[in-house]
């Protein structure tokens, strides 16, 4: 198939899971033979072009700390605005691509910081199929301004959509839904994946007496409970133990977890490692290096693609009861579910440490679970299921007499970006009221 | 048979008249006659005090509540515009300087809604004339034949003769005034219900054609 991906960031560039899965499964579908082209954004990390990434869009301010932090409100809201709902430079990149490409469908990813709405518009109005991978809760974050949730414009958008979805799990689903955007297409839900091939079954994990190695990864702040498993830390100690080793890795993006550890007195136990690149963690699991990767994520979180890693190599999970990721995995089977405190997490760690949980069967069992299910070749062709099905709801394009319809998108584009701009100004600027 | 119709009412806020809206329904009314009230008619604007209430038979004013704080009149919008727009089959927008009739525009032409927007010839509002909105529409329509034939667009025109200057309505001033341009020397003539009628008629064909022609591209 010939399939055009849109994504705000491609690798190098990246901030989680949802662009490095995007990189991933394109990877995959070209490996499979698709034609693939990918269009994101130009990149913030010097790199190299490559035949199938064109990087013509413009990401806008808000993922950027330094402008956020540093924005007037006014600024703020403006990006917010050109980052979700209109920027008619991507509008007319992406039809400059539809035409000269001529994609049979219309892949999308994360679309926050390319006036998603816009692009989503314009694919509807043309009539072009598309699928939607939602690894977050995409549509829902293109009807806000930054904080400010517009229902309004999340019901207009309800209505209006007609493409299809895949889904990581069914709380992405209910977020986008309770923000007001009823998906009204096919959903399907599917995981996220581990690359590779299936090593061989692990047979060394944790006995009771010796150290404790516990691992988490991703981005390091509250919102990811990183506070939440140093305070831990600090209650195990608290109860007597000290054969344990807590690994931090990944930038610490909320610098209010920094101290932690020193402030709870446990600065021995628990280390921040850095960023490590993907590979390079996961040779570290395979290695074996880890018991336990602790998760005390968010209700929030989408999916997590960190802990299922690590559990492929026999990791064993421990994660908040209430997660994306949870939604795939059974307590005491595959992985072991914590409250989202301090004190549960503790428990758990404790639990190891005393010997009143094995982890050799969770461990094995979870990585045996994830090598058959969670294999990227085994979802693969359940994506290209979906978007073959999403291709096939809509008549083949006719590219040759599409010149009238993209000038009118453009124009679309265009109105709404001024307009959307003139709002946000009158709204933080406080204009008299007529 | 749903038409909902935007543009004009900001000026009567300015003008505290109820010129445009006489305007509009004195138009609306013949519309819904042609069709022998088959097709009803909603008018509508964003305003302080949003409601619904019947103007005559076919004919009603909807006034959907204002968003944000905008700094004149013609700036105002509102967030209930898409759901006011979903239930129309066509929508008429009677000007080309209003914020609600840009917003209008956006959704019904998103929505693929069959669209006419009527043409006075007033220059100098950015928005409409530097990125040729009319271009979006299905139908200019224009009440004076100088207009019609002064019009370079890609679109199909279609002349409703009504003698009415649309600065006797309320044309604003350079944005931001928050109030008209002068129209003390233009009297205060207004067109004669036959020519309401005519015009009236005239629109009710534009309309029936668009619909058809939807109706039948979608079947």
């Amino acid at each position: 198939m010939k399939i055009l991906v849109v994504s705000n960031l491609y690798p190098p560039d990246f901030i989680g899971g949802y662009e490095l899965c995007c990189a991933q499964m394109v990877d995959g579908l070209l490996d499979r033979g698709h034609d693939v082209r990918v269009l994101t954004t130009t990149p913030r990390t010097p790199c190299r072009p490559q035949e199938h990434v064109v990087r013509e869009l413009a990401l806008a301010n808000c993922y950027d700390p330094f402008s956020v932090l540093h924005g007037q409100p006014v600024t703020r809201k403006t990006s917010a605005g050109r980052a979700a709902v209109a920027n008619a430079h991507n509008v007319h990149v992406l039809l400059d691509n539809l035409q000269r490409f001529q994609p049979e469908v219309v892949y999308l990813w994360n679309l926050l910081g390319t006036g998603g709405l816009g692009l989503v518009g314009g694919l509807e109005y043309l009539n072009v199929p598309w699928l939607w991978h939602l690894e977050d809760c995409a549509p829902r974050l293109l009807c806000c301004l930054r904080d400010e949730e517009l229902p309004a414009l999340a019901a207009a958008l309800g209505q209006y959509l007609s493409g299809s979805y895949l889904a990581v799990s069914d709380r992405v689903v209910k977020e986008i839904e309770a923000g007001g955007v009823k998906l009204k297409g096919h959903v399907e839900l599917l995981p996220n994946w581990v690359l590779g091939e299936r090593p061989p079954v692990r047979s060394r994990f944790y006995r009771p007496g010796e150290l404790l190695r516990v691992v988490s990864a991703g981005q390091m702040g509250r919102h990811k409970g990183i506070h939440l498993l140093i305070e831990a830390a600090a209650l195990v100690r608290a109860r007597g133990h000290e054969n344990f080793r807590i690994d931090l890795y990944g930038k610490v993006g909320d610098l209010s977890v920094a101290p932690l550890p020193r402030e709870h007195g446990v600065e021995d136990l628990v280390k921040f490692k850095g960023a490590c690149p993907q590979e390079d963690l996961i040779a570290r699991y395979a290695r074996h290096e880890y018991d336990l990767f602790a998760f005390p994520t968010w209700a929030r979180e989408p999916f997590g693609c960190a802990p299922v890693e690590a559990a492929a190599y026999g990791t064993v999970m421990v994660m908040s009861e209430s997660c994306g990721v949870g939604e795939w995995f059974v307590d005491r089977v595959h992985c072991l579910k914590a409250a989202r405190t301090a004190e549960a997490f503790a428990d758990v760690m404790t639990a190891v440490l005393e010997g009143r949980l094995d982890l050799k069967p969770i461990g094995r069992r979870a990585s045996a679970v994830v090598w058959r299910d969670f294999r990227r070749e085994v979802l693969l062709p359940r994506v290209e299921a979906a978007l073959a099905r999403a291709a096939d709801r809509r008549p083949a394009a006719d590219w040759a007499d599409t010149s009238a319809a993209f000038d009118d998108v453009y124009r679309m584009a265009l109105m709404a970006e001024k307009l959307t701009e003139a709002l946000v100004q009158e709204t933080c600027c406080g204009a008299e009221a007529a | 048979m749903k038409i909902a119709w935007l543009g004009l009412l900001d000026s009567d806020d300015a003008t505290a008249s109820t010129r445009a809206q006489d305007h509009l329904v004195r138009l609306a009314r013949h519309v819904v006659l042609a069709s022998r009230h088959a097709w009803s008619i909603d008018v509508i604007s964003c305003g302080r005090n949003p409601g619904c209430r019947a103007l005559g038979a076919g004919v009603e004013r909807v006034v959907l509540p204002v968003a944000g704080s905008p700094r004149t009149f013609w700036d105002r919008v509102s967030w209930a515009l898409p759901a006011a727009l979903s239930a129309a089959d066509l929508v008429h927008l009677h000007d080309g300087f209003s914020r609600s009739c840009e917003v209008g525009l956006l959704i019904a032409r998103q929505a693929r809604k069959p669209i006419c927007m009527t043409e006075w010839g007033v220059e100098g509002y950015w928005l409409s004339t530097e990125l040729a909105l009319r271009e979006l529409a299905d139908v200019v329509v224009c009440h004076d034949v100088a207009v019609a034939n002064s019009l370079v667009s890609a679109k199909r025109v279609e002349l409703a003769t009504l003698g009415i200057d649309v600065r006797r309505i309320g044309v604003p001033a350079a944005w931001p005034q928050n109030h008209c341009l002068d129209a003390e020397s233009l009297g205060t003539a207004m067109p004669t219900d036959d020519e309401y009628a005519a015009a009236g008629n005239t629109l009710y064909g534009t309309y029936r054609g668009l619909v058809d022609r939807v109706r039948r591209a979608a079947a």
